[in-house]
């Protein structure tokens, strides 16, 4: 027992699920990266979970390619979450992977008490199925509606009108990766900004996200043979 | 941000050189780095939050040159550099954990060591505010202690402002004055509504919860902005509010909170009360930095083990416990209240009543009426409970101080106690402990 009274401080679950496109067009580099830059933020969101006694961060992640599949299937705490690298399959279902994550934000399963769920989605191209029915569904959840929602564009030819209807917010701007450096910086940042605005709010005008301070890399070096 | 290896020159000239990251919070990153006089902690701030307002407050800051060692103060401007700017401080050392580690209950501390870190946090924010100076963002998140000592730290100071002055943080919802989650016209941020943050945040030091999260908080699934401006802004209520049991705490989901303050003294437990009733409404009314001081000293030099289980326990201070006396909150037992020293200090005269359970210490500051600092280190040992070293359970006072007291048994004999040596404890026993001090010795 304790050296003082009273146990852990109560606390709600924050379910964090990133939707990662495992698409062929991701082939090579790119899917490297995303695993590289994932498995770089963990230590970050652990450090972000343990800086708020009162939320408890729980993750999940689904890959969508042909069809949309949880790559983690049960919420993981923070704290025992490794990540095991996704692999690129075909085409770019987004719908599929909107639906699958819109059930998981119906109560149950989600718990009767929670703070904002945090929705990450990472895409590099244009979606090849119905998307918009899938973000219907999750807009149809109560959770799905509250969730914070980060999007991160990889490259040029990722489609923004998609993720910026994903965002639902025109305050907020998908986040460009187009360099190894960025992705790690628009990772790091929607692991634990989101993390942060869903589980301390702070009073102001306006959604904290959008004047949360993104900030990739001013020293862009891996496209120092850019010249403008 | 910066990366390892970035050389950064300091306004004053000086180069310093980024070693590693230590953390990022809500305007920026904090990273170690090298400067000729040792390590230091740079605070770079974030390109949105590099103002130019806030590249003013912090020249500000280091210019009042605000030598305090309860503050990692900003020591030295960082001019621009790749879009944002930012400030040296010193180094936060090891022995200062987090809040959060606390609230978790993932590290070992005791009462008193809580209780003397929230009468230095108090002390902390007073000493700012006597200079006119507003924290703007006092939270769980910038205040740092050493869970052996209770000695505190307090970070991120770099939102802290001239009263009246603008700053641009709003603050963390549950530690906001009511006022300012409601953005009442006319509100702005200041002492009055550190005043409510302080208190928020000495209620979660002590009962590990949060102050208006009762059964209305339960009854929300999400807690977003909108449910903590009802249940910060728009209608608080204190969970132990007398008046009114609606926010009461749940006995299954709100368990810690029901036993923290069950062991709190009743000192404490009616400027809770009085903070989150009358104070959430009315910002004058609010408890004053001096009021705990003298409430947390009171009960601080009240605390006594359990005979049973040696936990430390609260009682009432000074002469108010009662004769039924209160179990421990970790065995149940009966608490068997030991001697007390009564101390008077010089004037404007003030008595200290201070338990003598085994290892009791008396220290400078209860020998002044109005200490400007409580200090609970060895440096400021006066006088300390001792057992005898052939003698076991026969105890006495030992003289700690430079100065030789005089003490007066209860039978009229005197004594001569020079520096080193000690008085048996025997009722009755006063001591003059010089400069116009004196002290009692009393059974209960």
């Amino acid at each position: 027992m304790s050296d003082i009274p009273g146990g852990p401080m109560a606390n709600r679950p924050v379910h964090f699920i990133w939707l990662l496109d495992c698409s062929y067009s991701m082939q090579g580099e790119k899917i490297a990266r995303l695993n590289y830059a994932i498995r770089e933020a963990v230590p970050e969101m652990r450090s972000v979970a343990h800086d708020n006694p009162a939320a408890q961060l729980l993750l999940r992640t689904v890959t969508f390619s042909t069809t949309a599949t949880w790559h983690h299937q049960t919420p993981v705490p923070v704290d025992d979450f490794t990540w095991q690298d996704v692999e690129v399959d075909g085409m770019t279902n987004l719908g599929e992977a909107l639906h699958l994550v819109s059930r998981e934000l119906q109560s149950p399963p989600m718990p009767q008490r929670a703070l904002k769920p945090v929705l990450a989605l990472v895409s590099d191209g244009v979606p090849t199925d119905d998307w918009k029915a899938g973000l219907k569904a999750i807009d149809a959840t109560p959770w799905g509606r509250k969730a914070v929602r980060v999007a991160i564009a990889i490259g040029h030819d990722a489609d923004r009108s998609v993720l910026q209807e994903f965002l639902a917010n025109p305050e907020l701007q998908p986040l460009d990766a187009n360099s190894p450096k960025q992705l790690a910086a628009a990772i790091r940042w929607a692991s634990t900004a989101a993390v942060k605005a869903a589980s301390q709010p702070v009073a102001g005008s306006g959604d904290p996200l959008a004047k949360q301070p993104f900030a990739p890399p001013v020293l862009d070096d891996d496209d120092d043979d850019d010249v403008w | 941000m910066l990366d390892s290896g970035t050389r950064l020159t300091v306004e004053t000239g000086e180069e310093v050189q980024v070693v590693d990251m230590l953390g990022a919070g809500g305007q920026g990153e904090v990273y170690r780095v090298k400067t000729s006089a040792g390590e230091k902690a740079l605070k770079w701030y974030y390109p949105t939050c590099a103002t130019i307002e806030q590249e003013g407050i912090v020249r500000e800051l280091v210019s009042r040159d605000f030598d305090d060692d309860r503050f990692l103060w900003p020591e030295a401007y960082v001019p621009w550099h790749h879009g944002s700017f930012g400030y040296l401080m010193g180094l936060r050392p090891d022995r200062f954990k987090g809040l959060p580690a606390l609230f978790r209950r993932q590290l070992r501390t005791s009462t008193r060591a809580l209780l003397t870190a929230c009468l230095y946090t108090v002390e902390a924010y007073q000493a700012l505010h006597s200079r006119g100076i507003a924290y703007r963002d006092i939270s769980w998140g910038n205040v740092f202690f050493d869970p052996d000592t209770g000695d505190i730290l307090v970070c991120d100071n770099d939102n802290a402002v001239v009263e009246g002055d603008a700053s641009g943080i709003s603050g963390t919802m549950e530690f906001m004055a009511p006022e300012l989650v409601r953005a009442e016209p006319g509100a702005r941020p200041g002492t009055q509504s550190d005043l409510h943050s302080l208190a928020v945040l000495l209620f979660m030091f002590l009962m590990n919860h949060h102050p208006l999260k009762g059964r209305r908080e339960l009854a929300i699934h999400c807690l977003d902005e909108a449910a903590e401006r009802k249940l910060y802004g728009k209608n608080p209520l204190f969970v132990f509010d007398p008046a009114d049991d609606s926010n009461e705490p749940d006995p299954m989901e709100h368990a810690t909170v029901l036993a923290t303050w069950d062991a709190s003294a009743s000192a404490l437990q009616e400027l809770f009360r009085r903070s989150f009733t009358a104070g959430l409404h009315d910002p004058a009314v609010r408890v004053r930095e001096s009021e705990w001081r003298d409430a947390l000293r009171a009960v601080r030099d009240a605390v006594v083990e359990c005979a049973s289980c040696g936990r430390q326990n609260m009682t009432e201070p000074g002469e108010q416990q009662s004769a039924a006396s209160r179990p421990c909150w970790g065995c149940g037992a009966l608490l068997v209240l030991p001697p007390r020293l009564t101390v008077t200090t010089p004037p404007p005269r003030t008595e200290r009543h201070i338990r003598l359970p085994r290892a009791a210490r008396v220290h400078a500051h209860h020998l002044e009426a109005e200490p400007a600092r409580h200090d609970y280190s060895d440096a400021s040992l006066v006088a300390e409970l001792v057992e005898h070293p052939t003698k076991p359970g026969r105890f006495g006072i030992a003289n700690r101080s430079d100065e030789t007291w005089a003490g007066t048994r209860s039978d009229g004999t005197s004594q001569q106690i020079g520096p080193g040596q000690t008085v048996p404890l025997r009722a009755g026993l006063e001591l003059d402990l010089g400069d116009g001090a004196w002290a009692v010795v009393r059974a209960k």
